[in-house]
């Protein structure tokens, strides 16, 4: 009996903790894009996917790609996406019944020479996926490994939120939240597309500060990066996809800088690229981009581009792919 | 496996359920599969420096036992006792030696000799300097008949290996730990809610305190010149933030031992409480202290040859001085052994030549510091009194931290001249406390952090009076310990830092 007292006790408790805890959740989690593209990829056929970091996701429209290859295709791409994530992406759409027929995995070097770091963008992709055995595996490889704060209290690292927490409660009671609409994310520094493109528009203070990009240096390759691009290779070929990866130019003053970090980078993905029978295209060492690399085209020093910038490169890389059908190496 | 990873309370949440359902007597076997798993996450290589140390110790004191047993020449007994021991010790010390202060050496040698000598690239394996202790400790209390050798391999394999406390202790004793690793238990309701309780405390510890003090620290310690008026707030931070990790941390392992049913030894009592040095390190890390005055202390201050130099003190400076020199000559080279114990660098050397120094040199004067007192007719049992001592340790203790945080010895003391000359607590405010470098919640985040530094003030005040904290939660109504309980537990996703900004335990890096 007294037992059975304790055990209801810890039921109560228990209960009162999700209780609590899905209340914050509810109160606290933003609705993000990550939630419009992850509904997109689970509930639409795409001809191509789009996966890779922020330089992809402000730099590939699918809009035009389509438009020149007659294609429909999705931006996937989230800043602070690894490639673990990019893998589970391209693994949850095959799981729900919506296999593309194109990956295009647009490869930045710093992910693949640093570990994904446990801020806002850690769970962001994790949280929004359906329950699924790609979520439970995504959540043994990737959040298992993580602060346990990520699993349990999914809000906490939006905690901050606390003061515009009316904002976050009516914009999920709104119709938009149900309809996955987009409007709530335009602002005056970027407009998100429904295709998971962000255009990014130009802004005073762009490129007033100059971040060191995270360089390859030769010996310090992440394995888990290498790993699970190997995966994505694999994943790809199992289920007849075709995976192209692609480095988006970055300003030409930036490769100048760190030439030799660039250039090693470029020798160490095309060697692997041909190793796993991967299209790679680094439009940093690539005639056809050259005109396209001022640094005006861009936000930054680390290569995100503005939108009208962003379409021409998509337009000419979606030409590219379209006359080059066959698989090429650098 | 960091202890805040998802990873780890899953693990743990999987040992102790199946501990309390497999039948007893293989629960203690059940502890070694899951300390090998956990040390194995690490890196199955590591393995190997686990089961060197394991057999080694075990093959000593087995040795040990073999020649007391079997030879009843005691002179025969010492002599071949002193050869195991010493290999034994050569063993276990030289694989530490090796891995933990080989580049440091080579580091040294190119310096003063300009040679240009590659470093190594060694990877340390996680606990080895905490291992080492708990293991070479067996062998010596074997040796002096303090303990009998343990019989079962495996059984001793999980004292050096338990898990919880293999990364950073505490360093425990065989004949205090041993029986509680291998004695059957019974699932126990309100032991399972009170090791619950202290590894939230414990958390909170680590994620109120230390964690949000890591921010301001790691700031001022990586940037001296930006914030150099800020040198003052970046040791008090770090001392705030050294005790919440490590005693924190402390209190996770043992919280998590409980749950086994097991209670390992303190370590940390309350230390900026502390009266004097020596009270402090009798406050903090105690399991360290025990182990270097019954390892070290004793045995070079009864040695031999510390008795002829005691002689030698007593006759060329008198009775008094030549009693206390011996003992500060072993104090000295305990403190030295602290400080290398700490980590391969001059800096930890200098951390405990300080404390060794401040300790030998309070001995020497403790009788003037007694006629002092006396013409100054001061009570030592007044609260003033007590209040300064107090403080006066605080702040001794403070200066050692800047040894011990700071990158080098130069820039500790560049730090310690920056504290008395530059102050600008303003400058706190512009302290980055977000990923994105925003400072919008610097100040809110330095009220949490005094917050929670008046929380853990108010329980260890009532500790020092000794109360029992948690005997009393206990009796309270059951709504009440709910509370405490839950405003823990949504503290540390509330008022904690992410491990983005903050890392993971500072002393499992030992």
């Amino acid at each position: 009996m007294r037992n059975f007292k304790r055990f209801a006790v810890l039921a109560f408790l228990l209960a009162l903790v999700i209780g609590v805890n899905s209340l914050l959740s509810f109160a606290l989690y933003p609705y993000t894009y990550s939630r419009v593209d992850i509904h997109h990829l689970i509930s639409e056929d795409h001809d191509t996917i789009f996966v890779g970091s922020s330089h992809g996701k402000c730099g590939l429209n699918p809009e035009v790609f389509d438009s020149v290859c007659g294609t429909v295709s999705t931006n996937q791409c989230l800043g602070g996406e690894y490639p673990i994530d990019a893998y589970h992406i391209v693994r949850l759409a095959c799981e729900t019944g919506h296999k593309p027929k194109q990956v295009i995995y647009e490869l930045d070097a710093g992910y693949f020479v640093s570990e994904p770091n446990e801020g806002a963008d850690f769970a962001i992709l994790y949280q929004e996926f359906p329950a699924s055995f790609t979520k439970f595996h995504y959540w043994m490889t990737k959040i298992l490994d993580g602060d346990f704060r990520n699993t349990l209290f999914p809000w906490y690292l939006y905690r901050g939120k606390i003061f515009s927490v009316n904002n976050t409660l009516s914009q999920k009671r709104s119709e938009e939240y149900k309809d996955f609409g987009i409007s709530s994310f335009a602002n005056p520094a970027q407009i998100y597309h429904s295709s998971g493109f962000i255009e990014r528009l130009v802004q005073p203070a762009d490129k007033s500060v100059k971040d060191i990009p995270v360089l390859y240096t030769g010996d310090n390759i992440s394995p888990e990066s290498e790993i699970y691009f190997r995966r994505l290779a694999q994943l790809c070929e199992r289920e007849g996809i075709r995976l192209i990866a692609v480095t988006t130019p970055v300003p030409e003053v930036t490769v100048q800088e760190y030439s030799s970090a660039y250039a090693g980078a470029n020798q160490y993905f095309t060697a692997l690229s041909k190793e796993l029978g991967v299209a790679y295209y680094n439009c940093n060492y690539i005639e056809e981009f050259s005109d396209l690399r001022d640094l005006n085209y861009f936000v930054d020093y680390d290569g995100h581009y503005y939108g009208e910038y962003a379409d021409l490169f998509t337009e000419r890389f979606a030409k590219m792919l379209d006359f080059d059908d066959s698989v090429t190496y650098n | 496996m960091s202890l805040i990873s998802m990873k780890f309370v899953v693990f743990v949440a999987a040992a102790v359920f199946g501990y309390y359902v497999i039948p007893k007597r293989f629960q203690w076997m059940w502890l070694l599969l899951f300390s090998y798993i956990y040390y194995a996450s690490s890196g199955v290589k590591f393995l190997f420096f686990l089961l060197f140390s394991t057999l080694t110790t075990y093959g000593a004191g087995r040795l040990l036992y073999a020649v007391r047993t079997s030879c009843t020449d005691k002179k025969k007994v010492r002599f071949y006792g002193r050869i195991i021991v010493v290999c034994g010790l050569f063993l276990n010390f030289g694989m530490l030696a090796v891995m933990k202060y080989t580049n440091f050496a080579v580091l040294n040698i190119n310096a003063v000799f300009g040679t240009q000598i590659d470093l190594f690239s060694l990877l340390l394996p996680l606990g080895i300097s905490f291992y080492t202790f708990q293991s070479t400790g067996y062998v010596l209390d074997v040796y002096w008949g303090k303990c009998e050798p343990e019989r079962n391999v495996l059984r001793f394999a999980l004292f050096v290996s338990f898990f919880p406390q293999i990364l950073q202790g505490p360093i425990g004793r065989f004949h205090r730990l041993a029986g509680q690793l291998y004695a059957e238990h019974t699932f126990d309701f309100q032991r399972i809610e009170r090791g619950l309780e202290l590894i939230l405390w414990g958390f909170f510890k680590k994620m109120v305190l230390a964690d949000n003090a890591g921010v301001f620290v790691s700031a001022i310690f990586s940037d001296t010149q930006k914030y150099a008026g800020l040198s003052i707030f970046g040791v008090l931070g770090y001392s705030i933030q050294l005790y919440g990790d490590f005693s924190g941390g402390m209190d996770v392992v043992q919280g998590i031992s409980n749950l086994f049913g097991i209670t390992l030894d303190d370590n940390f009592k309350r230390p900026y409480f502390a009266r004097s040095i020596t009270d402090f390190w009798h406050r903090w890390h105690i399991t360290l202290g025990t182990w270097m005055k019954d390892y070290v202390f004793y045995p070079v201050s009864l040695s031999g040859w510390m008795n002829r130099f005691g002689r030698f003190a007593k006759k060329r400076f008198g009775k008094s001085i030549g009693r206390t020199l011996p003992i500060c000559v072993a104090n000295l080279i305990v403190f030295l052994v602290v400080g290398i114990w700490h980590g391969a660098a001059w800096k930890f050397i200098v951390y405990g030549l300080y404390n060794g120094i401040i300790i030998a040199v309070s001995g020497l004067l403790a009788g003037q510091y007694r006629s002092w007192k006396k013409a100054l007719h001061i009570n030592g049992s007044a609260w003033w009194y007590q209040l300064f001592q107090i403080l006066r340790t605080f702040l001794l203790v403070n200066i050692s931290w800047f040894f011990d945080r700071a990158d080098s010895v130069p820039q500790a003391l560049g730090m310690m001249h920056n504290a008395v000359t530059t102050f600008t607590p303003s400058e706190l405010l512009s302290i980055p406390v977000q990923q994105n470098g925003s400072t919008a919640m610097t100040a809110a985040v330095l009220v949490i952090l005094a917050a929670g530094c008046l929380v853990l003030f108010c329980v260890s005040v009532l500790q020092e009076r000794g109360v029992c904290v948690r005997e009393a939660l206990a009796k309270r109504p059951l709504v009440l310990r709910l509370a405490v309980y839950l405003a823990l537990f949504f503290a540390l996703p509330c008022l904690g830092q992410p491990p983005s900004l903050t890392g993971g335990f500072i002393y499992a890096q030992f």
